[in-house]
């Protein structure tokens, strides 16, 4: 079996009294797609931040490289990772290609060839300032700054929200190349089904805070799928899928 | 008239921090009447700064947003409305003045109650206009620095230039309404370009003294050698340049808008050691500035350590260490500039060395205490109550430094402020840095800031 790239054990995440995550466990491995469906607020981008180790968890655990998340301290264990948030980090007054020099300057290695040929195919104006830029060119430029130092895990939240249908395609052309080699890891959340379906080798969907389904893509659509209570894992639900049944109707179905 | 209301009563619940410092102060004003002795001078002035005065401090460019049309484009009349209610708070301070003028005459002998209810809607009226453009023209930046100086000017002019501008307080008051009524205009005709949404200084496209990476151009450009995780966490370029503009604005903006007030007033300034009320209550404001600049700007910082805590070697404590080495570059900044402006105010006005190193004390450590709170409450994530707390807080600290500079009998007493201010930040850098190691950057998430599309 390939190496764990992010385990996670029962996690439980709160905010005062509101429960967000409730005893998520599950495990990625290095070479995954791993697309996140959930519905507004079911907890996604928590989910992804705690991974990261934005947050400590109040119950469980998240290891990210086989270290502690939160903890983690070991700067090259971190360069090993790239994180798209869902509101950029941008600085108003910069350039496209000064924000992306001054973001190279925490790396050691950092592809200048990639960067300026995505900049290209994307169209990303980068001598404009920031702040002068749409929300979808904004969105492509923090894209480029989580991938010039080539990490092995890329964690994106919501990355396509903003992009117009082509350079979402070039987009997911992208990724699919990135992990076409098995050695780098990919975990994104996404409201658009069709494009999970594309890159995603597995599939993740948050409902009420507990992680309801973690099965790979094929098996989702050609099975029974339990339906399992975070805590413990015992079988909550089970639904039938039919090989015809789309990913979007599998989500519905779990929401009804 | 309800719109002009509405929308009036939106910018409080838009700052919602001013919200509940405005409700305080109200609530402090009121009981400044109901004391046994009335009106008790103490609660009402405090009382007024908290409901009027931090809500016109910050109202030209709060309103500018809605003025310029961006963010409130599908709001029909809006921008009228915005200048409208803007219009209704400076008719506001104004009336409060009333309190004021009425309380203070004895000290006032240049003008009547209602000559100065007039200059104050005057002056804020001024106050509030330039600073629609203050931030992205260089007219109203021109214009922000030039009106205190010109208020100061006139007010240590000897005899005629000051009472002949006070004892026309109906014709300045008209070339206020006049500035008004352009406004008003102004909003019936559609903006020629994009606006901005509020950007933050230095921060505009506009024509002017900017250059395109938001500095302004006139300083001499020292920050190109910028620190990569200082430009992070500050969201700004990083450098020695923008360091000290900011400080720079907030240590002179006070004490030259007090002066100049002071001075128009008649106050007699002129021999410090007789009046260290006066020398005391410049000072102080100085420092209430900075407290400001600390805990409103610098107070981000918590939030935005996550971008570099990913990217940079070390945990949470290391971050911590990180923050607080960019924080010693800006206290290096205020030290010197406090003691710039100390040297010529000591050579210039006579005013005792003691006071002077008090000044230059009191400007590093309100600035660590303020900037430590700053952190422990943000990085804390607590209700804008405790916000609201902590700035009502810094400035009773201001006031009460006041207060003991007015003791005639123990002027003494204010040295103990800096072994006070000693102990509260070092218990409050305690309690900030606990924070910080654990902090939660799910909840303290970095502010949104508003785009301007392109």
């Amino acid at each position: 079996m390939s190496e764990v790239i992010l385990h996670i054990e029962g996690l439980v995440k709160r905010f005062d009294s509101l429960t967000v995550l409730q005893g998520i466990s599950a495990d990625i491995y290095r070479g995954d797609v791993v697309g996140l469906l959930g519905l507004n607020g079911a907890g996604k981008t928590t989910l992804l931040e705690t991974a990261l180790g934005f947050a400590i968890p109040d119950e469980g655990s998240v290891e990210l490289f086989g270290h502690t998340a939160s903890a983690l301290a070991d700067e090259s264990v971190k360069h090993r990772i790239g994180f798209v948030p869902q509101q950029d980090e941008l600085l108003e007054t910069m350039t496209g290609s000064e924000f992306l020099r001054l973001i190279s300057k925490f790396y050691a290695r950092w592809n200048h060839d990639l960067i300026a040929r995505l900049a290209r195919e994307w169209d990303v104006p980068l001598g404009r300032p920031a702040r002068k830029l749409s929300v979808g060119q904004r969105q492509k430029l923090s894209i480029l700054a989580a991938l010039g130092h080539e990490p092995e895990l890329i964690i994106l939240d919501e990355p396509v929200a903003s992009l117009d249908p082509l350079a979402r395609r070039t987009f997911l052309q992208e990724l699919i190349d990135i992990v076409s080699d098995g050695e780098r890891t990919i975990l994104f959340s996404t409201h658009i089904v069709s494009d999970l379906e594309r890159i995603a080798n597995r599939v993740w969907i948050l409902k009420d805070g507990k992680l309801v389904i973690d099965e790979a893509l094929d098996n989702l659509k050609e099975s029974t799928i339990a339906i399992r209570q975070a805590a413990g894992g015992a079988l909550l639900a089970e639904i039938r899928t039919d090989p015809g049944l789309s990913l979007e109707e599998i989500f519905l179905e779990l929401h009804k | 008239m309800i719109r002009v209301l509405a929308t009036f009563l939106y910018y409080f619940r838009w700052q919602r921090t001013m919200a509940w410092t405005t409700g305080i102060g109200i609530a402090v004003l009121i009981l400044g009447f109901i004391l046994p002795e009335r009106p008790s001078f103490f609660p009402i002035m405090f009382g007024s700064v908290l409901a009027v005065g931090f809500p016109i401090v910050f109202a030209g460019i709060a309103f500018r947003e809605m003025i310029s049309n961006r963010r409130f484009v599908m709001v029909p009349e809006i921008r009228l409305f915005a200048a409208l209610s803007l219009l209704l708070l400076a008719l506001t301070g104004s009336g409060i003045s009333l309190i004021f003028a009425n309380y203070l005459q004895p000290d006032i002998p240049l003008v009547d109650p209602a000559s100065f209810v007039v200059l104050t809607f005057s002056v804020l009226s001024a106050y509030l206009l330039i600073s629609q453009w203050m931030v992205t023209h260089t007219l109203g930046l021109i214009g922000f620095a030039v009106l205190p100086l010109v208020g100061l000017r006139i007010g240590m002019s000897e005899g005629s230039l000051t009472t002949g501008v006070l004892s026309q307080p109906w014709l300045l008051a008209a070339l206020a309404l006049l500035g008004w009524a352009w406004l008003l205009v102004a909003t019936r005709t559609p903006s020629a370009s994009k606006p901005l949404a509020s950007p933050a200084w230095g921060q505009s496209g506009a024509p002017g003294l900017h250059n395109d990476h938001g500095t302004y151009q006139w300083l001499p450009q020292w920050g190109t050698a910028a620190s990569a995780s200082g430009t992070i966490m500050r969201a700004m370029r990083d450098g020695v340049q923008n360091r000290l503009a900011y400080i720079a604005m907030t240590l002179l903006a006070f004490p030259v808008a007090m002066w100049a007030v002071l001075f128009l007033l008649g106050v007699p300034l002129n021999d410090p050691s007789e009046r260290p009320f006066d020398v005391g209550f410049l000072l102080i404001w100085s420092l209430f500035g900075l407290a400001m600049y600390s805990s409103t700007v610098i107070r981000e910082w918590p939030a935005r350590l996550r971008y570099l805590w990913l990217r940079t070697a070390g945990n949470r404590n290391a971050s911590w260490q990180r923050m607080e080495r960019a924080l010693m570059a800006d206290m290096l900044a205020v030290f010197g500039l406090a003691v710039l402006i100390a040297v010529p105010f000591g050579l210039f006005a006579s005013i005792e060395l003691e006071y002077l190193g008090l000044y230059v004390a009191g400007s590093v450590m309100i600035s660590l205490f303020a900037t430590y709170t700053g952190f422990w409450t943000r990085a804390s994530n607590w209700h804008e109550l405790v916000n609201a707390l902590t700035i009502i807080f810094l400035v009773l600290l201001g006031f009460g430094s006041v207060a003991f500079i007015n003791n005639a009998d123990r002027p003494e007493m204010l040295y103990w402020l800096i072994p006070i201010l000693g102990v509260l930040t070092l218990i409050v850098r305690t309690l900030a840095r606990r924070r910080v190691a654990r902090i939660d950057w799910c909840a303290v998430r970095p502010a949104r800031r508003l785009r301007k599309a392109g």
